[in-house]
């Protein structure tokens, strides 16, 4: 009996050490697989474009420091550190990170920048030279990463500043360069510590087997869990150096959390808490984030900065009491404040609209596997402190025009798209009113009627035919009555509901006559108005209805700054694009999307368009914009849609565009016109851009006085006279009745030439 | 010798007399003068070296065979006695007309055009075309970057921008034309290459 007992025991030991043995080797080929590719999910990252510093930019020092402190760039006495400065007066130190672009590598520089008459003077290097251009680093604005959130910047080890190394060691695993993955000595010795203290001081747990825990398992606290952890641990040690193990824990271990991301990895917990990289951090940060992994949202600096300081005060003390830093520095580190950056104020939901549009961008393209998990390094043309603007500009317009016309607080949205007119490039995109958080991107995917600001595109049809229509010739703003083929009758009013006579060309515009459109529209006919928007780089030519005259066609605010980034840009157009460039997790460009330029419209008819366009900022619907700044040479259109349930303004100097929208989610009457709601925020927005005038009579245009109302000459002795332009042979050739010429018939022209008329 | 024409096209652009850089023996070359001016108080001083930098036929070794002629295209007689045009005195190259931080980069993209690098050539020229966004000698050099890369389009549509930025400039319409003359032959569209040649030359003619 005892012997039959003591076979099947042996037979029972037997099978359970071939079935541990079973089970380690499978164990063991998971964990291989695992770790030896370790490639991590690495989301792409999206970067701003770089601050270009060179003689001659209009930047003031204030903006410069500005995008440092953005940048995460620090104040110092001495600038020696990259990612310091120190202002003095009229020259900025500047010690700059080194980036690898994509066009090339910028080198850490070490640099004086001297300002003067409103720009930049020039920049010195160390010995004297002058530098003529060079960039910042890059703001990264987001990444893409999976659904399940993890989001880590990876970091190689030779990188990592030897304290941070030294203290994590200290702190987590004293013997991790001796023990074989588990430390019984370690063990013994927290077990001893944490009965001492009454409480939980030191974790048992070795670097090793956090790493297992982090990557493998879930956080239950079984014996079960913890054996297989032990095994793998020592399996891991046999297989990888201490160096592998390091590196991966680095860019593993779980550091946060920010929303739905979570932050992985020390490279992103520096960034995500103080807004710099890794080997710029100062010894009470590096102690701050090696006291957070042991607990995360326990020690969350942000919400529990209490319990964080002291953690990181304790970890201070263990620096300094194992030589890593001396003791005046570890009471000068215990003295600082927790410097962590207020949440959001670099994150990757701080840009969430334009992110969101170079996701969409890069999802055309790239498998969704790819983008969050490839490291690709995506490089876009957004500009951070346009966005600043505009966010600024909505922010304030909304609350102010809800205070001025007693609408219930909260109830206005808005949304924007700023534009470079030349290059075709977004460079910021508000989605909201609360610009910060995700959610409807009205920017792209609020589509709704453009009212008037379809009407450009009408006089830009006729102003194309210059043997039939020049700036001044008189339309009748007079009834419109229109039979429409399924039976119903089409008859638009004017805003006012009055009729205005005959009217020229551009007052029409500039006061946005809603008759004398129509009129010009059928007589130019519907099919040529609907090519303008083809010809202007919209993706779908609207049907040629009479209504689309007015505006009966619903674009997003992207696709309204897309037309009227083209009028700005003087007859060639650019499609509208965020992304430079796409680069591999190893630095090599994938994809670079070039300027791109496409005939557009004829330049001369543009030209004077904008002449007229102008006309509207000066005396038409959108002079109240003077409020805010010089409107001498911009241009831009008023829109506003049936009941008043959309307010548009879009409009351009010659370097910027921008298009706003407001409006009512629910579609509800939002009671603004174009101009008193969304012009409001256009008009801040570009004040504080300082946008550079149009040329309003170029393009081969000719300039001559004419009298308006009467489409025809004028010259001193007339009143109402503007100087208009024309293209070629198609100015008026009468005089009108108040010009001296008419009665006289007497060449007045060299007279006028010398007195400059 | 597409490539060859438009190589010189490309010198007469940048270049007025241009002492070469040193560069790889078989390389192509983008010939190149001396740096911008730079007076002791930092600034750059537009165009005060453009009058003795700019004799066409000195630009590079390349353009001797063709003497006064360096397009390199069907022989024509000169007439006679050219119809007498206004002289020009604006801007004639790059560096008549480009700021520092431009031209840097436009050195830049020299560069790596010789190295091959048409892409990284190209990045840089629209990076200088950031800052200066209305100077049509970039545009020049973009499409003749484009021209290279065998986008005729495209450096159709660039050397068209340069045209309208040239406002009568016939050092930025004779090249201008010229990168059309050599888009449309090599689409093999031999009458619109022709058009463009004769426009080419009449800018050509204006040019002192």
């Amino acid at each position: 009996m005892r012997q039959r007992l003591l076979v099947a025991g042996l037979v029972f030991v037997c099978l359970a050490a071939s079935a541990l043995a079973l089970y380690t080797f499978r164990l063991d080929a998971e964990l291989r697989a695992r770790f030896d590719g370790v490639r991590w999910a690495l989301p792409a990252q999206i970067y701003a474009a770089p601050l270009d510093i060179y003689a001659g930019r209009r930047l003031s020092p204030n903006d410069v420091v500005h995008e440092l402190r953005r940048l995460g760039y620090r104040a110092r006495d001495t600038v020696e550190r990259p990612g310091t400065y120190a202002l003095r007066g009229d020259s900025l130190e500047l010690a700059s990170r080194g980036f690898q672009f994509w066009d090339g590598t910028e080198p850490a520089r070490q640099v004086s920048i001297g300002f003067g008459d409103g720009g930049i003077r020039g920049i010195t290097g160390p010995a004297g030279n002058q530098v003529p251009i060079m960039r910042l680093d890059p703001m990264l604005i987001g990444s893409i990463f999976p659904k399940h959130g993890e989001d880590r910047v990876l970091v190689r080890l030779e990188d990592v500043p030897p304290l941070l190394l030294d203290t994590l060691i200290a702190v987590e695993d004293g013997d991790f360069y001796s023990h074989y993955g588990i430390d019984w000595s370690g063990i013994a010795r927290a077990a001893w510590a944490n009965l001492q203290a009454g409480g939980v001081v030191q974790g048992g747990s070795t670097i090793t087997q956090q790493l297992i825990k982090n990557f493998f398992l879930s956080s239950e606290r079984t014996w079960i869990r913890k054996a297989k952890e032990a095994l793998m641990a020592v399996l891991l040690e046999i297989h990888y150096s201490k160096e592998e193990i390091l590196e991966a824990y680095l860019n593993e271990v779980y550091l946060g959390q920010d929303g739905p991301r979570a932050v992985h990895g020390f490279g992103l917990a520096s960034v995500f808490y103080f807004g710099k990289p890794l080997g710029e951090l100062l010894p009470e940060e590096v102690a701050l984030l090696v006291g957070i992994v042991k607990g995360p949202s326990y020690y969350n600096p942000r919400r529990n900065p209490q319990r964080a300081l002291s953690r990181r005060n304790l970890v201070i003390e263990r620096m300094a009491g194992d030589g890593l830093i001396s003791e005046p520095e570890a009471s000068q580190a215990a003295d600082a404040s927790l410097g962590v950056r207020a949440r959001g104020d670099r994150g990757t939901s701080q840009y969430p609209a334009y992110v969101d549009l170079v996701r969409r961008q890069l999802q055309a393209q790239y498998r969704e596997e790819d983008l969050t998990s490839e490291g690709l390094r995506i490089f876009t043309a957004f500009d951070p402190r346009v966005q600043a603007a505009a966010e600024r500009a909505i922010r304030e317009g909304l609350d102010a025009i809800e205070q001025g016309r007693k609408i219930e607080a909260g109830t206005l949205e808005a949304a924007a798209v700023v534009t470079s007119v030349e290059t075709g490039e977004i460079l910021a995109l508000v989605g909201g009113r609360q610009a910060g958080y995700a959610g409807f991107n009205r920017s792209l995917d609020a589509k709704r009627p453009i009212g008037s600001l379809a009407k450009p595109l009408v006089y830009l049809a006729a102003l194309s035919k210059p043997d039939r229509y020049r700036l001044t010739t008189l339309l009748p703003d007079a009834p419109v009555r229109l039979e429409m083929p399924n039976g119903t009758v089409w008859m638009p009013e004017n805003y006012d509901r009055e009729l205005h006579g005959d009217v020229p060309i551009f007052e029409a515009l500039s006061k946005s006559y809603n008759l004398a459109t129509v009129q010009l529209a059928l007589g130019v006919g519907m099919q040529d108005v609907a090519r303008q928007y083809v010809l202007l780089g919209d993706d779908t030519k609207p049907a040629p209805l009479p209504s689309l005259a007015l505006g009966a066609v619903e674009r997003s605010p992207l696709e309204v700054a897309q037309l009227y980034n083209s009028i700005g840009a003087g007859g060639f157009v650019t499609p509208l694009q965020a992304i430079r460039d796409v680069q591999d997790r190893m630095g090599q460009p994938l994809e670079r999307y070039g300027r791109k330029l496409r005939g557009g419209p004829d330049a001369g008819a543009i030209a004077l368009l904008q002449w007229a366009m102008n006309r509207v900022m000066i005396d038409g619907t959108a002079r109240s914009a003077a409020r805010y700044l010089q409107p001498g040479a911009l241009a831009g259109k008023t829109g506003t849609t049936d009941e008043l349930r959309d307010s548009w303004f879009a409009g351009f100097g010659s370097d910027v565009q921008a298009t706003v929208w407001v409006g009512r989610d629910d579609n509800k009457p939002a009671g603004l016109t174009g101009a008193s709601g969304a012009l409001q925020l256009w008009a801040r927005l570009m004040a504080s851009l300082d946008p550079r005038p149009l040329d309003l009579y170029g393009a081969g245009a000719e300039p001559a006085w004419v009298v308006p109302a009467a489409d025809a000459l004028a010259d001193t002795a007339c009143m109402d006279r503007l100087l208009v332009p024309y293209l070629p042979g198609s100015a008026p050739v009468e005089w009108a009745p108040c010009a001296r010429q008419s009665e006289q018939g007497q060449d007045n022209s060299f007279w006028e030439r010398l007195f400059g008329s | 010798m597409k490539y060859f024409v438009t190589s010189l096209l490309l010198g007469l652009l940048l270049s007025g007399c241009g002492s070469l850089r040193q560069q790889g023996q078989n390389e192509p070359v983008w010939p190149y003068p001396e740096p911008p001016v730079v007076e002791d108080d930092g600034r750059y001083h537009r165009g005060s070296r453009s009058r003795e930098q700019t004799a066409p036929d000195t630009a590079t070794s390349d353009t001797k065979p063709f003497g006064t002629r360096p397009w390199g295209g069907p022989a024509q007689p000169l007439p006679e006695e050219p119809e007498a045009v206004p002289s020009f005195s604006g801007p004639k190259n790059l560096r008549d007309d480009a700021g520092p931080a431009a031209i840097a980069l436009a050195d830049q993209a020299a560069a790596l055009r010789n190295q091959g690098d048409l892409q990284g050539a190209a990045a840089q020229l629209e990076r200088a075309l950031r800052i200066e966004p209305r100077n049509a000698f970039l545009w020049l050099l973009l499409g003749q970057i484009h021209l290279e890369q065998a986008d005729t389009d495209q450096a159709r549509q660039m050397a068209h921008r340069a045209r309208s930025l040239a406002s009568g400039n016939p050092y930025v319409l004779g090249p201008a034309w010229r990168i059309a003359e050599a888009a449309w032959r090599a689409e093999g569209d031999a009458a619109q290459a022709e058009d463009a040649a004769r426009s080419a030359e009449q800018a050509e003619l204006s040019q002192t």
